[in-house]
């Protein structure tokens, strides 16, 4: 192995978390997996809900540390949350008592950035997420949308090395859907092509911006596809022959469905 | 049957309204109204002059004893809710004395500090930090932890992450025992004034009770109610700017 190659982005090594129960119950939430993201790369995890998707990226952000295995970031052993490692959450975490500018400012503000900086960062993304006049409202003026947009700027403003995100667009509608990926990929590609960890539940949401699908189910990452489709992705690329051989091989391992 | 004499122990309207001049007993004297101790006679001037005065007192005292038991009672919450353990071991006795009668307190304080202005405030600020402080631990135990753990991915140290978004989080919750807290502080100071001051609307009221005056104490309660609904609503507006941004 040559050791002035780059580490890649995330690593792995035989990670196992298991919950206990109120009950007593033991859960393996995570088994024995080992997984390896190259930076700049993007990965879409899919799966069934309940399954340890979620609790993997619990565990690349540091908000949950693993019963047994490791956990790097370029490199670095995760022990909590940093901001190496932005994460974009499901539920809505904007902070509400904070103006749209002000949100995206937070994590400058918190590494101590100087203000004229800031502010010229803060207006860049807002024009990028298309939200430049919004800078002065308050996160309850804007739409579910809109929200997220400010919530992916928040994050990719603070540049960090990874981002992880948990079903950023879940509730959202097709048209805004298509709208935000866009927005995501144009800013993960002016941010140099990060590595993106990205949960969803949407195979066609993976086929779009995914450069590898991996299929979790029961605590273990069951498939591992890579999507060699050129960028950008139309609609006719994501419902063309290419594409439906890994919809249907990714869709295959979710498990048979019981319907007659 | 002959015709009833004697004093009406539950006046009419007339009565409670009428009451108004014996509030003259209660100026000392000035501004161009003599006191009714010295021989004077009672005049509505004096008796505006007497009400204005009681009701200045009280509401002073209410204000200051709010002001100082909002930032001790909040303030000690958000320092001791920030150890989850402290949060955790104080919450039961916070709810306990929160339960505590107020009013039998009123003796301990007399004890500690007399009947001096000090005993009223420190017991304004007694009953309203103690309510304070139990909903504050409890306002910041309920703030949903992805808050923090998002501010913490963004690079925030524990301390900004307490100060600038766990507790902000919490001010939606504490708005309801704020404005709670100022009728707390009301009944707080008019009954710390009942059993010891010698002025305010308190002493009012006492010493009305004693002389079974239950016009004078009707006519009160009203100008109580009227200040309370007041300073009710300051407070409520002044929340509701704090948080404008709230859903």
């Amino acid at each position: 192995m040559n050791k002035d190659a780059e580490p890649p982005a995330i690593e792995l090594r035989s990670v196992t978390k298991t919950f206990v129960l109120e009950s007593g119950e033991r859960v393996v939430a995570v088994r024995d997996t080992s997984l390896t993201v190259a930076r700049g790369e993007f990965v879409c995890v899919v799966g069934p809900s309940g399954h340890g998707k979620s609790t993997l990226l619990n565990l690349m952000a540091g908000f949950i540390k693993p019963t047994s295995g490791e956990i790097l970031v370029n490199g670095k052993p995760v022990e909590g949350p940093g901001p190496d490692r932005g994460v974009v959450f499901q539920q809505d975490t904007l902070f509400l008592w904070r103006r749209v500018a002000d949100n995206i400012s937070f994590g400058l503000e918190a590494r101590r950035v100087p203000k004229e900086e800031r502010k010229a960062t803060v207006e860049r993304y807002l024009k990028t997420v298309g939200l430049e006049d919004f800078g002065g409202a308050w996160p309850r003026q804007l739409s579910g949308g809109m929200r997220r947009r400010v919530a992916i700027a928040a994050v990719f403003a603070n540049e960090p090395d990874v981002f992880l995100m948990d079903e950023p667009f879940v509730g959202l509608d097709y048209l805004r859907r298509a709208q935000l990926h866009k927005v995501l990929l144009d800013l993960w590609e002016e941010g140099g092509h990060r590595a993106v960890f990205m949960i969803t539940h949407d195979v066609d949401e993976a086929l779009v911006l995914g450069d590898r699908i991996l299929v979790v189910k029961e605590g273990r990452i069951v498939e591992d596809v890579e999507v060699a489709l050129p960028r950008p992705r139309s609609t006719y690329m994501i419902t063309g022959e290419e594409a439906s051989i890994i919809r249907r091989d990714v869709v295959l391992h979710f498990g048979e469905l019981d319907i007659a | 049957m002959g015709e009833a004499v004697g004093y009406k122990r539950v006046p009419g309207i007339e009565d409670v309204f009428g009451s108004f001049i014996s509030y003259a007993g209660f100026w000392q004297g000035g501004l161009g109204a003599e006191s009714t101790r010295t021989g004077a006679e009672s005049t509505y001037w004096g008796a505006t002059l007497g009400l204005a005065h009681n009701t200045l007192i009280t509401l002073v005292r209410t204000a200051i004893g709010y002001s100082i038991g909002v930032v001790a009672g909040v303030g000690l919450g958000f320092l001791i809710a920030w150890s989850r353990i402290a949060r955790d071991v104080l919450t039961f006795p916070a709810h306990f004395a929160r339960m505590m009668p107020l009013l039998a307190m009123i003796p301990l304080f007399a004890l500690w500090f007399g009947n001096s202005e000090l005993g009223v405030l420190t017991f304004i600020v007694f009953a309203v930090g103690i309510l304070l402080f139990a909903i504050t631990i409890n306002a910041i135990g309920n703030v949903p932890s992805r808050y923090a753990q998002y501010a913490q991915s963004l690079g925030a140290d524990p301390l900004r992450t307490y100060a600038k978004v766990v507790f902000p989080a919490s001010i939606p919750q504490l708005r309801g025992g704020l404005l709670l807290a100022v009728a707390f502080a009301w009944s707080a100071a008019l009954a710390a004034e009942f059993l010891g001051q010698q002025v305010g609307l308190g002493h009012v009221l006492q010493n009305a009770l004693y002389y079974a005056s239950t016009d004078v104490v009707a006519l009160t309660g009203l100008v109580v109610i009227v200040f309370a609904a007041i300073t009710y609503l300051a407070a409520n507006k002044g929340l509701s700017w704090v948080t404008r941004w709230s859903e």
